[in-house]
């Protein structure tokens, strides 16, 4: 019975634990989804995230970050790759939606987007984890020509 | 020899028939001696005399008639007298202060011929064209056809023009002051557009693309040239606008064939799936695409360059659609000034092309890995989902 009690305490702990920290550091589940901004038509692919610390890495810095720019330049509504939508983040006391994209985070919407300098690379961790999901050739090849650019810039 | 002319054309009428060397002079109505004196004409409808109708020797006829220098005379002959006959003007004078005389010089070779003489006032206007007879017999016109009447100096043909159009719309212009017989020619001197159903002052006129049109009529009267223009300011149909879809949650939910066909689903729609038949996936060429859309209510198979004839404008409007070889399709809208506009996705809507440069013609525009198939005419009655 002891045993039993014993089973049950350990088994509500750890669900406890896993209750309050639900996207913890590595986790392999989360419910962040990324959208890879690319198509006009279809809609765009998308993975549920699997490494989270680069979210916490830009909670921790985003009172850090400088502004990029306060309009949204126009090529950022044109055709092709134009980064990544991370959705759902809210858990990790990010905004709900936000955008990454030649390495600015976008939040916001309107007159209250803002454009933030990420110091964080978390655009090149997503690319990264881009290159594990099953992405159809013309987008890994499209992401693959935009991180060529990103590196020849910088 | 006096003569009254009938009463219907104040005429007097003769009929002589000549027979070889022979001349026989019937008369056709009866003889009434006029009382007053021939230069005091008090009643147009009265009688005058035919004094006389003479063959001279060498076989010429020889009208005399009674006239006044008032009035103008006109000698008509008819080679038969039936139920309608045919009068032929021969000669046109201003009477002598007493007898005019008129010698047929045709008379040789006639068998027979019949004769009458009509008097005219100055102030008349047989033909109606609002030249008097006097006048005409100066200008040396028909008395009995209506001749172009100049126009005055000042005068400009007046035609009212639409201030605003929409490409494909048919406006009909008439030159509404235009002077009798004045023959008119529509040109276009600025923009687009083309005219049909031209008929002399009338004509129907279609612009064919936005923008300023400047429409010129000249019209002619009595060898004299006029001219007028009129402007209006040619426009595509207008459609919502850009911004609106870029708010939330329009921008994540509408896709570029919402934006195109001004369709918001909040769906992401697809070609052919409200029509009962997606596309086919992937879009290899643009079949796929193209057909999927005409289900839903779009047309193929429009000129750009002749929009009035290929497309149902100004109802609707212009789409055009673009793939990317076996990944995605694209479309891009014609906005109400020409220009292109479209939205990639879930992104906000813009009018620049992939080089970040306004959209004058998908045709040519950057696009990317976009390739043009063609355009699309959105009828007013299209469905997406």
């Amino acid at each position: 019975m002891k045993t039993a009690k014993l089973i049950l305490g350990i088994a509500i702990t750890i669900f406890a634990v896993a209750g309050a920290q639900p996207f913890a550091a590595g986790a392999m589940d989360t419910n962040v989804t990324v959208e890879i901004i690319i198509f006009s038509g279809r809609r765009n692919p998308t993975w549920q995230l699997q490494d989270t610390k680069p979210l916490e890495k830009l909670k921790s810095k985003m009172k850090e970050l400088p502004e990029a720019f306060t309009n949204e330049p126009p090529h950022w509504s044109t055709l092709g790759f134009k980064g990544f939508y991370v959705c759902n983040a809210e858990g990790f006391g990010l905004p709900s939606q936000f955008r990454i994209y030649e390495g600015v985070v976008n939040s916001g919407h309107g007159k209250n987007a803002k454009y933030l300098k990420d110091l964080t690379r978390l655009e090149q961790s997503l690319i990264d984890e881009s290159k594990k999901q099953p992405l159809e050739p013309a987008v890994r090849n499209a992401i693959a020509d935009y991180e060529r650019a990103r590196r020849a810039e910088q | 020899m006096r003569e009254q002319g009938d009463a219907f054309a104040h005429t007097v009428a003769r009929r002589y028939s000549l027979i070889g060397a022979l001349l026989v002079i019937l008369p056709i109505n009866a003889l009434i001696l006029r009382a007053d004196s021939p230069c005091a004409i008090t009643n147009e409808a009265q009688a005058f005399v035919i004094r006389g109708a003479a063959r001279t020797v060498d076989g010429q006829v020889i009208l005399t008639w009674e006239s006044c220098p008032d009035h103008l005379y006109e000698v008509q002959t008819a080679e038969n007298i039936l139920f309608q006959t045919l009068w032929m003007p021969k000669t046109l004078m201003i009477g002598s202060n007493g007898l005019s005389s008129w010698t047929d010089p045709e008379a040789l070779t006639r068998g027979q011929r019949f004769y009458r003489v009509q008097r005219l006032t100055f102030g008349g206007d047989e033909d109606g064209d609002g030249v008097s007879n006097l006048d005409e017999f100066n200008r040396g016109t028909d008395l009995h056809k209506p001749e172009p009447v100049p126009a005055p100096s000042n005068w400009q043909p007046q035609f009212s023009l639409p201030a605003s159009m929409i490409v494909g719309q048919t406006s009909t212009l008439q030159v509404v002051d235009a002077p009798q017989n004045c023959n008119c020619q529509w040109t276009l001197v600025s923009g687009k557009g083309f005219f049909t159903n031209t008929v002399n002052c009338t004509t129907d006129f279609r612009p064919s693309w936005s923008g300023a049109v400047t429409v010129q009529v000249a019209c002619a009267s009595a060898g004299v040239a006029y001219t007028n223009w009129a402007r209006a300011a040619v426009a595509f149909p207008a459609l919502s606008p850009v911004p609106y879809w870029n708010d939330l949650p329009v921008q994540y939910n509408n896709n570029c064939y919402n934006f195109s066909t001004d369709i918001r689903t909040d769906t992401f729609a697809q070609p052919g799936v409200a029509g009962g038949h997606p596309a086919v996936w992937p879009p290899h060429d643009c079949q796929p695409d193209t057909a999927g859309a005409i289900t839903d209510g779009l047309q193929a198979g429009v000129d750009i360059d002749d929009l009035c004839r290929t497309s149902g404008l100004p109802g609707g409007h212009i789409v055009a659609l673009l793939v990317w070889q076996d990944v995605d399709y694209h479309f891009v809208r014609l906005e109400a000034d020409g220009t292109w506009s479209s939205k990639a996705g879930n992104l906000p809507a813009t009018r620049l092309d992939y080089s970040g440069q306004p959209m004058k013609d998908p045709r040519t525009a950057n696009l990317g890995s976009y390739r043009f198939c063609g355009f699309l005419w959105v009828s007013p009655n299209a469905h997406v989902r």
